[in-house]
C-alpha cells in the first residue's frame, strides 16, 4: 500500500494580539502552512499530514495555545502520494 | 503552466477556508461539491447528526458508503465550517460493533429474561414482542405500555410514535429524552408566551452588541454558533461578552465579564438584574404597557422526587407547582426588594460591581443584547422559573423579538425542537403545542388522524423519570426505547433505572445502531438504521426544518425506527387494542389491523412511489408501497398550518437549506411576534405576543429557592455533570470514531488543585466519587479546559465505563419534570 496524504484546511479565531505569534508557531511545524491571516483575529491553516490522527493531535495542540478562541474544520481530502504528484493541466484547476 | 494534483487540492482547501472565514475570496473559491468529477463521489446535503445548532453538511457517497462530509457553504447556519464532531460525521455509521440483526435473550431456544442475547429473525422478534404487548393490554390495559423516544428521531419517526402510542395503543406513556434537556425551556415558553420555541434566530448574533451566556459553554457545546459570536466580538470592538458559570471553561477566553457563581444562585442573580432595571428607572414603559402583564407563581413547590420523599411531604405546593395568580407591577417591584446586592452576593458569591456591570448590559437602552442558555437553566429544579426570569428581563426592557435583542434558548439535540417539541412526543402533548388535557385539542387530533372521538386519553402519561419509577414498581410492563441511551443518561440509575429494566415482570425493547448500556440491559435489541441510511427531517434551535435524502442502505438487517414501528403495528387487530365500546360506537374500524387504521387511512398512503426522487433510495417506501415520509409529513403539517406553526409543502424542504416556521405563502419567519417579519401579528400592531389570548407576555414573580441537595459535612463537594467538545451525549456515536475516542478517551473528574491536594491526590490519581446513591471511579484532572473553583467538581457523562449517573440525584423541576444533572452533593476519596 502506498502512502496516504491528508490535505485539510482550518479556520482559526484568535485574539488579535496573538495572530502573529500563532502564525509563527504553526508554520514552524512540519506539514503546516498559514496561507492567509486577518489581523482582526483569523488564520487559515493548511495541513498536509499522514493521517487524521495527526490532524486531531494538531487541533488539540492548537486549541491549547494562548489566544486561540476557536478552531473550525473546513476542507478535508485524502489521497495517495502517487496520485497527488500527478501533473494536471492548469485549466483543470480553473474549471474544476 | 504545470501543476500537480497536490497543488490543485491545496489551493481548493485554502480557497474554501478563506471563503468560509469571510476573508478575501479568490477566483477559485467554490463549494467543495464541484470536486465531484475528480473523485466520482455523489454528493447530497444533510443536517449534521449531532447537536441542536443544525449545521448543514455535504455528504459524499461512493459504493453505498459515506466516505466524506464537509461543511455546506450554502448553509446559512454554518457557512461551510464544521466543528470536530461534524468533521468526523462520515465515520459514525461504521463502528465495528454496529448492530445488524435482532437479538433476543434466550435460554433453551426460547425467550428468557435471564437468557443470552441470540440472533433472531424480525418475524420472531416481533412475534415475541407482540405477545408481550397483547398480554400487557389484556392484563392491565394501555397504561402498562410505555415508550421512550428521542430528540434525534426524524420528524416522521416522532410523529409515527405519537400516533402509534396515543391513538393506536391509547397510552400517553410516551416521552422523549428531550425531557432531560428541553422540558424546562418548553414550560418556560408556554408559561410566558403561550407558544413554544425562540422568537429570534441566529442572525441576532450579527446584530447584537452584547452576549450573555447563562451557564452555557458554547465554545465546546455549540462551537459553530460560538464562531459567529467570536466573529462579531472581534470585528466590532464595542461588543461585550459576559459569561456566567459555576466554573471556568473555554468560553471564558472571550469573556469581557467572567462571572463565577455558586450553584442555584443564578435565580438570585436573575432577580437582581430585574430589580436593578426597575430601581434605576430603566423599564421600557411603552413596551411594558402595551405588551406585558404580571403574575406571581406558587412557591415551595418541591423537587419532583417520589411523593413520599421528605422534601415532597414538606413542600406546600408540590401538587400545584405551576399555579400562579395575577398581580400588578407594584407587587412585582415589592417582591423583588429581597434581591438586594448584599443578599445576592451572599447567595451567589458574585461581587456587586460584577452584578451591576452585567445588569447594565440589559438596562442600557442602547445595547442590543442576546442571552443564551441551555442545560444550566433547563437541568435545574427551578428550571422553568429560570426560563421565566430571563424573559422577565428582556420583557421589562423591551429587548425582544427585534434583530439583536433576543433571549435565545439553545438546544442540545438535532431535533429536540423539530421532533420532540413540534410533533409533541411528550406524555402530555400533541402536535403544534396542543395538549391531551384539552378536549378541543384531542378532538382536533382525532379528526386529523381519522380515529374515533374518545380514542386519545385525556390524562397525561408518565414522563421520563416517572417511567423509570413505574418500570421499577412494575406498573409499566412493556417498554420500547428508540434512538437514545437512557440508562446511561438518567439520574440515580442504580436505584431508579436499572431495577425497572431487569424487573422480571417487564419486557424491554431497545432499538439502536450500537450496543449501548441501555441495549445491554434490554430483553430484545432491534438494529436501527441511522442518519443518511434513511430519508429524514430535523428541526433545529431557530425553528429551521431541514430535510435529507437516504444516501446509503443500512447494514445487515437493520431498519429505521419508522419501519420498525409501522411493521410492528401490522401485528395487531384493532379489536386487540381498542375497547369494545369504542368499536361498538364505530363499527367501521372492525376487521382492520392497527397498521391499516393508522397508516392506510387515505392520507399517509396518499402519495405513490412515482413521487420518489429517482436519484435516491427509500427503503421504507419501497417496502410499504407508498411514499411513507411524504404522507406522514403532509398529515402532520395539517396540525401546523393556520396555527402559527405552518410548515411548507414537503418538496420545498428537499430543495431548501431549511426554512424557519411559520412558513406562510412560501416565506419563512426569522423573527416572530414582530410585524415586520411575522404574518401572524395582528394588523396595526408592532409587536404581538399572539400565543397569549390577550396578546401580552407574562412577567413572573418567582423567587430563589434552595436546591434539593447541597454539600454538607459527609458529602462536601458540589457535583456538576455535562459534556465535552469531542463527544456527543452518551458517546454512542462519537466513541466509535477512533480519532475522537483518542482525543478524549475516558471521563475525568475536574477539580481545583487545592481540593486535590487536601484529599491527598494529584492529577491522574484514581479516585472514588460517592453520593448517598452510588459510587463511581475516575481520575483527577486539575488542568486543561475546565478550571474549577474550590468545592465544585465536574464530570462528563459520555463514558460508558464511568457511569456518573450512579451518583447523581433524580430530583426534577416539579413543573417541567426535567432532571437537575448540575447539582448534587458528593465526596471524593483516593483509591
Amino acid at each position: 500500500m502506498d502512502d496516504k496524504v491528508h490535505i485539510s484546511s482550518l479556520v482559526v479565531q484568535a485574539k488579535p494580539q496573538h495572530v502573529d505569534s500563532l502564525k509563527a508557531e504553526c508554520t514552524a511545524l512540519e506539514g503546516v502552512e498559514v496561507p492567509a491571516v486577518d489581523l482582526l483575529g483569523k488564520l487559515v491553516v493548511l495541513l498536509e499530514m499522514p493521517s487524521q490522527r495527526h490532524i486531531v493531535e494538531f487541533i488539540d495542540w492548537l486549541q491549547e495555545r494562548e489566544g486561540v478562541l476557536s478552531v473550525s474544520m473546513v476542507y478535508h481530502h485524502m489521497e495517495s502520494t502517487q496520485e497527488l504528484d500527478r501533473e494536471v493541466e492548469a485549466h483543470d484547476a480553473d474549471t474544476a | 503552466m504545470t501543476l500537480t494534483r497536490r497543488d490543485f487540492i491545496k489551493s481548493s482547501a485554502v480557497a474554501t477556508a478563506t471563503t468560509a472565514a469571510g476573508m478575501t475570496t479568490t477566483a477559485q473559491a467554490q463549494n467543495i461539491v464541484t470536486d465531484a468529477q475528480h473523485t466520482q463521489l455523489k454528493w447530497a446535503k444533510a443536517p449534521c447528526r449531532f447537536c441542536g445548532v443544525g449545521c448543514g453538511v455535504n455528504v459524499a457517497v461512493r459504493d453505498n458508503r459515506v466516505v466524506a462530509t464537509h461543511g455546506d457553504m450554502q448553509s446559512p447556519v454554518n457557512r461551510g465550517i464544521n466543528c470536530i464532531k461534524g468533521y468526523f460525521l462520515s465515520k459514525i455509521m461504521y463502528g465495528e460493533d454496529r448492530l445488524t440483526q435482532p437479538l433476543l435473550r434466550k435460554r433453551n431456544g426460547e425467550y428468557h429474561k435471564e437468557g443470552e442475547f441470540t440472533p433472531v429473525s424480525w418475524d420472531e422478534a416481533f412475534d415475541v414482542m407482540a405477545e408481550k404487548y397483547k398480554a400487557a393490554l389484556r392484563d392491565k390495559g394501555p397504561s402498562a405500555i410505555g415508550m421512550f423516544g428521542s430528540g434525534q428521531w426524524t420528524i416522521w419517526e416522532g410523529y409515527t410514535a405519537n400516533k402509534l402510542m396515543k391513538a393506536g395503543f391509547r397510552s400517553n406513556n410516551l416521552d422523549p429524552n428531550a425531557r432531560h434537556c428541553m422540558a424546562s425551556a418548553v414550560f418556560g415558553f408556554m408559561r410566558t408566551f403561550g407558544i413554544d420555541e425562540p422568537m429570534g434566530c441566529y442572525e441576532d448574533i450579527e446584530a447584537a452588541d452584547a452576549f450573555v451566556l447563562w451557564g452555557a459553554n458554547m465554545a465546546e457545546m455549540h462551537p459553530i454558533l460560538w464562531t459567529r459570536i467570536t466573529d462579531r466580538r472581534l470585528s466590532n470592538p464595542h461588543v461585550r461578552v459576559s459569561v456566567l458559570s459555576t466554573f471556568e471553561h473555554r468560553s471564558f477566553e472571550l469573556a469581557d465579564q467572567p462571572i463565577i457563581f455558586t450553584p442555584q444562585a443564578d435565580l438570585a442573580i436573575l432577580n437582581y438584574v430585574a430589580r436593578y432595571i426597575i430601581e434605576n428607572d430603566r423599564v421600557n414603559w411603552d413596551f411594558v404597557n402595551d405588551h406585558v402583564r404580571f403574575m406571581e407563581g406558587n412557591v415551595d413547590i418541591g423537587y419532583g422526587l417520589r411523593p413520599e420523599h421528605r422534601l415532597e411531604l414538606a413542600a406546600a405546593n408540590a401538587r400545584d407547582s405551576a399555579g400562579a395568580r395575577d398581580i400588578d407591577f407594584e407587587r412585582y417591584r415589592e417582591f423583588l426588594q429581597q434581591y438586594d446586592a448584599e443578599t445576592v452576593t451572599r447567595l451567589s458569591g458574585v461581587p456587586k460591581q460584577q452584578l451591576d456591570r452585567l445588569a447594565e448590559l440589559y438596562a442600557d437602552p442602547d445595547i442590543k443584547v442576546m442571552s443564551f442558555w441551555t442545560m444550566g437553566f433547563n437541568q435545574h429544579t427551578r428550571g422553568v422559573w429560570a426560563n421565566n426570569m430571563i424573559y422577565n428581563i428582556h420583557l421589562l426592557t423591551g429587548k425582544i423579538a427585534t434583530p439583536g435583542n433576543s433571549p435565545f434558548s439553545l438546544t442540545g439535540q438535532p431535533s429536540a425542537c423539530g421532533t420532540a417539541r413540534e410533533v409533541g412526543t411528550f406524555s402530555h402533548r400533541l402536535p403544534a403545542d396542543m395538549v391531551v388535557t384539552n378536549d378541543y385539542h384531542r378532538r382536533f387530533a382525532e379528526e386529523i388522524w381519522k380515529v374515533p372521538e374518545g380514542t386519545i386519553q385525556a390524562q397525561p402519561g408518565a414522563h421520563a423519570v416517572l417511567q423509570n419509577r413505574m418500570l421499577k414498581d412494575g406498573e409499566i410492563n412493556v417498554y420500547w426505547v428508540q434512538c437514545n441511551n437512557n440508562v446511561q443518561a438518567a439520574a440515580n440509575l442504580v436505584e431508579e433505572t436499572y431495577p425497572g429494566y431487569r424487573n422480571p415482570d417487564n419486557f424491554i425493547v431497545v432499538s439502536d445502531a450500537y450496543p449501548t448500556v441501555t441495549a445491554e440491559l434490554a430483553d430484545l435489541i432491534l438494529p436501527a438504521a441511522m442518519w443518511v441510511e434513511k430519508e429524514g427531517a430535523y428541526g433545529n434551535a431557530e425553528r429551521r426544518t431541514q430535510f435529507w435524502q437516504q444516501m446509503v442502505t443500512a447494514p445487515g438487517e437493520a431498519h429505521s425506527d419508522l419501519w420498525q414501528m409501522m411493521e410492528f403495528s401490522k401485528r395487531f387487530d384493532i379489536e386487540e387494542v381498542w375497547p369494545e365500546e369504542l368499536l361498538d360506537a364505530n363499527p367501521e374500524y372492525r376487521g382492520k389491523t392497527l397498521y391499516e387504521v393508522l397508516f392506510r387511512n387515505g392520507q399517509v398512503d396518499a402519495f405513490g412511489l412515482d413521487e420518489l426522487n429517482p436519484e435516491f433510495d427509500n427503503d421504507e417506501s419501497r417496502y410499504f408501497g407508498f411514499y411513507v415520509q411524504k404522507g406522514l409529513f403532509e398529515e402532520y403539517a395539517r396540525f401546523t398550518r393556520g396555527k402559527a406553526h405552518d410548515l411548507a409543502p414537503f418538496e420545498v424542504y428537499h430543495r431548501e437549506r431549511g426554512l424557519r416556521w411559520p412558513v406562510v405563502d412560501g416565506q419563512e419567519t426569522p423573527w416572530r411576534y414582530n410585524a415586520q417579519y411575522d404574518p401572524y401579528v395582528e394588523e396595526g400592531r408592532d409587536i404581538h405576543f399572539y400565543g397569549q389570548v390577550d396578546g401580552r407576555a407574562i412577567v413572573y414573580a418567582v423567587p430563589y429557592e434552595p436546591p434539593a441537595e447541597a454539600p454538607n459535612e459527609e458529602y462536601p463537594l458540589w457535583l456538576v455533570t455535562g459534556r465535552v467538545l469531542e463527544h456527543w451525549h452518551s458517546g454512542s456515536m462519537t466513541r466509535r470514531v477512533p480519532e475522537l475516542h483518542r482525543a478524549f478517551p475516558q471521563a475525568v473528574v475536574y477539580m481545583h488543585p487545592q481540593d486535590a491536594q487536601q484529599l491527598g491526590v494529584r492529577r491522574g490519581s484514581e479516585v472514588r466519587i460517592t453520593s448517598p446513591r452510588g459510587v463511581m471511579h475516575s481520575r483527577v484532572e486539575t488542568r486543561g479546559r475546565n478550571r474549577m473553583p474550590r468545592g465544585v467538581v465536574y464530570v462528563p457523562w459520555f463514558d460508558a465505563s464511568q457511569l456518573i449517573n450512579k451518583v447523581t440525584l433524580d430530583a426534577t423541576d416539579p413543573i417541567s419534570k426535567q432532571t437537575d444533572f448540575k447539582k448534587c452533593a458528593c465526596r471524593i476519596e483516593a483509591v
